[in-house]
């Protein structure tokens, strides 16, 4: 035999080899080409005409509590009465046992404003920014706060909203930084038990490392939930179409009070907004008041500011009811409530 | 023998066979020319196409093209509209010019906002504006170059008057002193005013109060007067309230939802008949009479929770209120439902009623 020959190994696959590897070969082609090929809907189909499965999916996030335990658990409201705005911000923080109870040095606090329109504060559309600047100042020397953002998603221009309002230049001055809503600065939020927004586009970049959260609502007539307090402040943290919640709004605001729970609710009482609220227009309709309310319990604040501020009585929107079965707190503010005069 | 048993030589590409059929042969050369005349048919078509061969129609082909611009016309050139330029050619419509001088220009362009994006503007409101028959919304800022000062325009066309009134009459409070000025009606807020002119109602606010502020609110009123419309009839119901009770403009308002507060009830006209009285004339024209003879049944039946009856005929019905004392007159004449209501006496109405019919009478000839 010679070399070559010695180096020629025939192969050796039989028949039945042949036929066993064919039908393999058939078989993987056959579930590769079913895995590419068939229509999405099918089951185990990887075909991906629009792109959406392979969109990177995002993981919803959820907010830490950032409630704190007064010392004083039994108050849950505080009203501070006459004098200026500084006055009737501590009296009203002062019935809750003082700022310092609520906030630690070192905390980076944020702070939620009403600027939802582009609309100058004697209109009452939008929380006062001088209730802003006390408060902020407040956060900074008395707490010795290492930072306080202020942030709103206005759905008119953030930048008009915030400028016209005044809210802007009067953070600024304070040393707040103000936190402007863009197409990145929302994640999706995961708020369990909420009917509406159960996952629903936050705006969530202005809470990064914030460990305390105080909203300050304006108090004014809404066209279609009757009032909008500090509940309903929360809305302004939405984004997507949320304009769609309008259709089942009581639905909506029942989910906001689930949504995030706050370290303290302020209520600007000194500008009320009486009727044709939500945006108003005439400067006769907004009452003012020497009052702002302090506490933890939002829907308590919002059933006193209601019938006090508003003066609609007992006669309470729909969506206060709503959070008071989800536990978001109780409209009955009897025995926990404190007035500083 | 090992190579015997297989079925591809070690190559893998040589067929052992020796012998292929004729009929193999042929049927290989018969699809080759096959495919040879079906490749030089599908060549010789080239772009040739002729509707005509085809099942569809010309005259449906040239029904379904769409609609192809041979022309289109150069674009405007772009101008930076806040550029304080006083004599400019800027194209505020359906802003009048005039609303513009050297001291107040336009801070940033004209937003345009329709039923589909008004909330964008007005959250929460918008709802409101939409069920007045809102059509579209102008929003202009004009900044004072001197004091830094902004007043906010906000125009809406509401198509009609029966909408511009309707919103308007929303807007006014017991507090609310109703002004005129030539065709505008409005009322002031310390910081602008609110009115209406035509199917157009009107918002203007300043940042602040002042006269720098008045002055130019009554300027804006002058060019309010200058917004333009197209001619359109008043509605009969306005016509018929406004003639026979010869009453202002501003005395008459439309009323689209919650008529009497009842959800039912929509489309009713109003003409206030004193300011100082909240006594109320109402007038609605159904569709059909058997429609208006429903509605007045419905509105009776609603009614009665509240009022008794003093006095009831076939088509017309005297209540008074359990409580308040007032009295609410109704009458059902052809597609036509009229009355009164917040009547302090039973007697207070007829008169006016009377005028009423007559003008029905009139304009149905």
């Amino acid at each position: 035999m010679s070399q070559s020959d010695e180096r020629y190994r025939p192969d050796r696959i039989t028949r039945r080899e042949a036929l066993a590897r064919g039908a393999g070969a058939l078989l993987g082609g056959s579930v590769l080409g079913y895995l590419a090929l068939a229509p999405e809907h099918l089951p185990f189909s990887r075909r991906d005409d629009t792109g959406r499965r392979s969109e990177p999916s995002e993981r919803p996030l959820t907010l830490p509590d950032y409630s704190v335990s007064p010392d004083d658990s039994t108050i849950a409201v505080s009203i501070g009465r006459n004098g200026e705005i500084g006055t009737l911000l501590r009296k009203a923080l002062d019935g809750m046992g003082g700022i310092r109870k609520f906030v630690q040095p070192g905390d980076v606090v944020l702070v939620k404003p009403n600027v939802a329109f582009d609309r100058s504060p004697n209109l009452g559309a939008t929380t006062n920014p001088a209730i802003i600047r006390e408060l902020i100042q407040l956060l900074l020397v008395d707490c010795r706060a290492a930072e306080v953002r202020v942030a709103d998603n206005p759905i008119e221009s953030p930048a008009d909203c915030f400028a016209k309002s005044g809210i802007g230049k009067a953070a600024e001055e304070a040393g707040g930084r103000v936190f402007l809503p863009d197409g990145n600065a929302f994640r999706t939020l995961n708020t369990p038990g909420a009917k509406l927004i159960e996952n629903w586009s936050f705006f969530h970049r202005p809470f990064r490392s914030v460990t305390k959260v105080i909203g300050v609502a304006a108090v004014k007539d809404h066209n279609l939930c009757s009032a909008s307090m500090g509940i309903k402040n929360w809305y302004g943290l939405l984004g997507g179409k949320r304009n769609n919640f309008h259709q089942d709004i009581h639905e909506i605001i029942a989910d906001l009070s689930m949504m995030i729970h706050p370290t303290l609710t302020l209520l600007d009482g000194t500008h009320v907004l009486m009727s044709n609220g939500p945006t108003g227009g005439d400067p006769s309709l907004v009452r003012k008041y020497e009052v702002i309310v302090a506490g933890t319990d939002q829907v308590a604040m919002d059933a006193w500011a209601y019938k006090h501020l508003l003066q609609r009585g007992d006669d309470y929107p729909e969506y206060l009811f709503k959070a008071e079965q989800r536990g978001s707190g109780r409209i009955d503010a009897s025995g926990r409530i404190r007035e500083v005069v | 023998m090992a190579t015997a048993k297989l079925i591809f030589n070690h190559k893998k590409r040589v067929t052992r066979r020796s012998l292929i059929t004729s009929s193999e042969n042929f049927s290989a050369v018969l699809l080759l020319v096959l495919l040879l005349l079906a490749g030089s048919w599908f060549l010789r078509q080239g772009n040739l196409y002729d509707p005509w061969e085809r099942d569809i129609s010309q005259e449906q082909l040239l029904q379904s093209q769409p609609k192809a611009a041979l022309y289109s016309p150069p674009l405007k050139l772009w101008r930076d509209p806040t550029s304080p330029s006083p004599d400019s050619q800027l194209d505020i419509e359906p802003f009048p010019l005039h609303i513009l001088d050297s001291n107040w220009q336009p801070r940033g362009r004209i937003s345009l906002f329709e039923p589909a994006n008004l909330y964008e503007k007005i959250n929460g409101e918008a709802e409101k504006f939409i069920r007045q028959g809102f059509r579209q919304l102008h929003y202009l800022v004009l900044r004072s170059a001197s004091e830094g000062l902004e007043i906010a325009i906000e125009l809406f066309d509401h198509g009609d008057i029966a909408g511009s009134s309707g919103i308007f009459a929303d807007h006014q409070s017991d507090s609310s002193r109703i002004l005129r000025s030539g065709p505008v009606h409005y009322f002031e807020t310390g910081v602008g005013m609110i009115g209406r002119k035509g199917r157009y109602f009107f918002r203007v606010a300043a940042d602040r109060e002042g006269e720098d502020v008045k002055e130019k609110v009554q300027q804006l009123l002058e060019a309010f007067a200058d917004l333009k419309e197209d001619t359109q009839d008043l509605p009969l119901e306005y016509r018929i309230l406004s003639d026979s009770l010869n009453l202002p403009a501003e005395a008459i308002s439309f009323q689209a939802q919650n008529v009497f507060q009842l959800d039912s009830v929509e489309d009713f006209w109003f003409a206030a008949l004193d300011p100082e009285d909240k006594a109320r004339a109402f007038l609605h024209r159904g569709s059909s009479a058997d429609a208006s003879k429903d509605l007045y049944q419905a509105i009776l039946a609603e009614q009665l929770y509240d009022y008794e009856i003093m006095q009831e005929l076939e088509d017309l019905v005297i209540l008074r209120h359990g409580f308040l004392n007032t009295f609410f007159i109704m009458q059902r004449t052809g597609a036509f439902i009229l009355g009164m209501e917040n009547l302090t006496e039973e007697e207070g109405g007829e008169d006016v009623m009377a005028m009423l019919l007559e003008g029905i009478d009139e304009s149905i000839g």
